[in-house]
């Protein structure tokens, strides 16, 4: 079964350095992970736009589609920060 | 450290050996959805089982997993299970609350005299109680009370002590005031122990004493018990 990505046969994209890079874990924030997700399904980019925001996320042709965040719903695996939120996970020494 | 992977040389290089090199999505296991392992590198993601997989070659590799054992690190839901991790706001419920209070015997009454139990220069035991509980994962919270007074022209210190099977767990060093233009001034004083994980000495006792000569007249004494499953 074929691999998922943007190369296509013919290899006419091979030697643009650009497409090289982005084989490469791309970082950034929001809009620049956006703008460079536009039509390279394949590209992996972590949004980092501050300690209690990042996201792992991967580009399917159009947009970046994340993979895992931070502090999501809790019955959806994630990150956590820790706190006292509904969402955040409890420190270890947490005390009530 | 050597760098590793499936590229043996460039003549390989096809759309789909590049594509390879991206990370790879899909619903369940890789095996699944790009093949079987053997293009050492490769890595995917299974989105539904937020789980991170790499191909070393001979099998896939298991490198991110959502709720691991406990010594694992990994992406974590909430809950209550011994895998998930604690929400934030989380709250207990407290499944038992036993109270046993138990007062000094000749404790003054209203209208009664004053006990002239004096607690001066030797610890003195104003109190002792048996509290009644058993069982595991318990939490003991012991309390002492004290309301006494002294007649010394100025403030005195009194010491309460608690103890559980004769061994010191507590005290309280406080200052009673001076009778005040020949009124006396009861004052009270408090020592509390918490016990996170009692499993046996059930006995207990409060102690007084006032270490400079001034004698202490006892009006009465509390010890309250409270053992708390959570």
């Amino acid at each position: 079964m074929p691999h998922q990505g943007f190369f296509e046969d013919g290899l006419t994209d091979l030697h643009d350095p650009d497409n090289m890079n982005r084989m490469l874990l791309q970082v950034g924030n929001v809009a620049e992970m956006a703008a460079l997700s536009a039509s390279f399904e394949g590209i992996t980019v972590w949004v980092d736009e501050s300690d209690a925001v990042k996201v792992l996320g991967r580009s399917d042709g159009d947009s970046w589609i994340p993979l895992f965040s931070t502090d999501q719903a809790a019955g959806t695996p994630s990150l956590r920060t820790l706190g006292t939120n509904a969402t955040q996970a409890a420190a270890g020494d947490h005390t009530h | 450290m050597s760098i590793e992977g499936f590229w043996a040389d460039m003549t390989i290089a096809t759309a789909d050996n590049l594509n390879a090199c991206l990370l790879q999505v899909g619903s369940g296991a890789p095996a699944g959805v790009v093949g079987a392992a053997g293009q050492q590198g490769r890595y995917y993601y299974d989105t539904t089982n937020y789980r991170m997989y790499w191909d070393n070659g001979s099998s896939w590799n298991l490198l991110l997993n959502s709720d691991p054992a406990v010594a694992t690190a990994g992406l974590r839901t909430l809950g209550t299970g011994a895998q998930q991790a604690a929400a934030g706001n989380h709250t207990h419920t407290i499944s038992s609350h036993d109270l046993e209070e138990f007062v000094e015997t000749n404790a003054a009454a209203s209208g009664g005299t004053i006990k002239s139990v004096a607690t001066y220069n030797t610890e003195t035991t104003v109190l002792t109680a048996s509290p009644t509980w058993a069982g595991s994962n318990k939490t003991r919270v012991l309390t002492g009370s004290y309301v006494g007074m002294h007649a010394n022209v100025a403030a005195k210190n009194h010491v309460l002590k608690l103890y559980i099977n004769s061994v010191e767990v507590a005290s309280d060093t406080k200052s009673f005031p001076s009778p005040d233009t020949g009124v006396y001034r009861p004052a009270s004083q408090t020592v509390t122990y918490v016990e996170t994980s009692p499993t046996s000495g059930h006995a207990v006792s409060l102690t007084g004493n006032s270490d400079d000569g001034t004698p202490f007249l006892e009006i009465g004494a509390t010890l309250v018990n409270q053992i708390v499953t959570i």
